[in-house]
Order: C-alpha cells, then structure tokens, then sequence
C-alpha cells in the first residue's frame, strides 16, 4: 500500500524540476488564482499580496507539502495557496479581541474553539436568508444571459461538475466557457457588493 | 441552496473561478484577465519572481530527502500520542523505518489533518 502511494507522490528534484519550470515559462493562471482567492479573503488581502501568497506556496512545497503526480501542478499550487489562506484568515480571526459585553462573569465557560459552537436557529435563519439573497442577486446580474444563468443552475441546485454540465448542455467549447466567464463576472461583482 | 451557509456558498463560488481560471482555454483567460484588470505579463511576472525567491531560500538537500528537517518533530509527535494511548513506544522503535515509510507515514497524517480541517470548515 505504501509503495503505491509513494510511486504518486512527486521526489524532490521532480518538485524542484516543477517550480524551476515556473521560472523558465511562468504561467500566468498561477497569480490569476492568487489574486482570486485573496479576494475570498478580504482580511487577509489587506495584510498579503499575491506575490506573497505565491512565493509562501513555493516555499510550502519544496519544502513539506507532498505532490501526487497525479495532480496537474498549478491546481497543486493553487490548493496549498487556499489551504495557507485559510489557515491565516483563521489565524487573522483569532487573534482579533473579541469582546462580549455583559458576559465577564461568564468568561471561563467561553468556548473557544468557533467551530464547536452551534449557530441558533435565529442565527441560522438570519444566515439562509443571507444565501438566499445573494443567490438571487448573483440570477439578477445574469438574467440578460439564458445560458449562464442555466449553468449557474446546475451548479448550485444540482452540484454538477462543468464537464457535466457541458454534456448536458450540449455547448460548445466556446459557448460554454464564454458563459462561465459572465457567471465569473456577475460573482466578482456580487463580491463588490 | 437548502442550508447553505454563506461561507460555503462563497467557497464553491471560488472553486468555480478557480476551476475557469485553471482550465478555460487561452483566449477565454484572456478575456478574464482583461475584465479582471489583471496584465498576463504582471501576472507571469509575479509567478516566476515567486518560484525564484523559493528556490533561492528553500535550498535543495544533499540526498534529495526534504523530509528529515520534519521527521524528527513528527517521531516526537508520533511518540506523544502512543503514549496517550498506553503504546509502549519509545523513538527507538521508529528509528528502523526507512525514509520512504516516514515520508509516506507523514504524507498520510497531513492529506489526514487536511480533511479534517476541511471537514470542520463544512459544519
């Protein structure tokens, strides 16, 4: 089993011959998704660039990250980009004061740990009519756009991949990336908001 | 969109972009960088400053094995936990393994803290 696993997994020259490769003939989508995912993280933005975010992934996989082969290496990169800016956003977010008015007598039964704690359901109604609404606004921005707006569709309410949406869409190459930029659009602009 | 949190719908919005980002075809990342006010040159410039600076400062190891400089604080980790568990294990009993069955031993405890890292994000 473990030889296997170690037959995907990429040596440290073949890494080294990947980032070297970046060198030679950058690609420009690696950055493209750095500046992308920053956006996600609008904290984080302020504090990093994305010429940092794509050196710290560099760095993170030649020296601890392993790489299977089997994954193309830019959507490598573009993985350990998410998994250190979620880690730092956490970071970010934990480290801001948070303050509590009225509950000092309760301070020692504060749990601290975000996740363990469950929203109410007031909270989690106030959430779902969040979605709600930016779902809608994201249609809004698309209505001009049958096709876009059909993607979009089959991609949030039936969790379908591009390739089977394409198939069942029956678009070609063009059409259907064409669309997908729009959607791309209309969600950078729902970031904006 | 039955309960879905915002932070999940923002995530799988990302996935979308990063997925056309990734594998739509040149003329069509074209049109993305340009809607995006992203330069293809600025961006390839970024990319291959940052691949530079990582090579310069992450230099390569003598035998081609970048997992020692871990291996000695994930045995630690590995003694540690055996002992919560009552295991009779000490760091001599791990030092027979070869370098391949750490760095496969640690490749398993990350691509495992991962998904539970991302499982913990989901709820």
């Amino acid at each position: 089993m473990g030889s296997e696993i170690l037959k995907d997994l990429a040596s440290e020259q073949e890494i080294r011959a990947a980032v070297e490769q970046e060198v030679n003939d950058p690609s420009s989508r690696i950055a493209a998704g750095a500046v992308r995912i920053l956006r996600r993280n609008p904290r984080l933005r302020e504090q990093m660039t994305p010429l940092q975010l794509v050196s710290l992934a560099y760095e993170a996989i030649l020296s601890t990250r392993a790489w299977n082969k089997n994954v193309a290496f830019p959507l490598h990169v573009f993985r350990v980009m998410r998994s250190l800016a979620n880690n730092d956003s956490r970071k970010i977010k934990t480290t801001l004061p948070q303050i509590v008015y009225g509950q000092e007598e309760y301070d020692d039964q504060i749990n601290d740990d975000d996740d363990k704690q469950l929203p109410s359901p007031e909270d989690m109604l106030i959430q779902q009519q969040t979605v709600e609404a930016r779902v809608s606004k994201l249609r809004s921005f698309l209505h001009k756009d049958a096709t876009a707006l059909e993607i979009l569709n089959l991609f949030l309410e039936h969790g379908l991949s591009k390739a089977e949406i394409r198939s069942k869409l029956q678009l070609s190459n063009t059409k259907f990336w064409s669309a997908d930029r729009k959607i791309q659009r209309a969600v950078e602009k729902l970031g904006d908001e | 969109m039955a309960a879905t949190k915002q932070s999940t719908l923002d995530d799988l919005l990302l996935e979308q972009s990063l997925d056309h980002i990734l594998n739509s075809p040149p003329e069509e990342f074209a049109h993305y960088a340009a809607e995006h006010d992203l330069s293809i040159e600025d961006l390839k410039a970024i990319n291959k400053q940052a691949a530079a600076a990582a090579l310069n400062s992450v230099p390569a190891t003598l035998n081609g094995n970048r997992g020692n400089a871990e291996a000695e604080p994930f045995v630690d980790r590995l003694v540690a936990a055996a002992k919560r568990l009552n295991f009779a294990l000490t760091k001599q009993d791990f030092k027979d393994w070869s370098e391949d069955s750490l760095r496969t031993q640690m490749a398993y405890s990350r691509s495992h803290k991962d998904k539970r890292t991302n499982i913990r994000k989901r709820k």
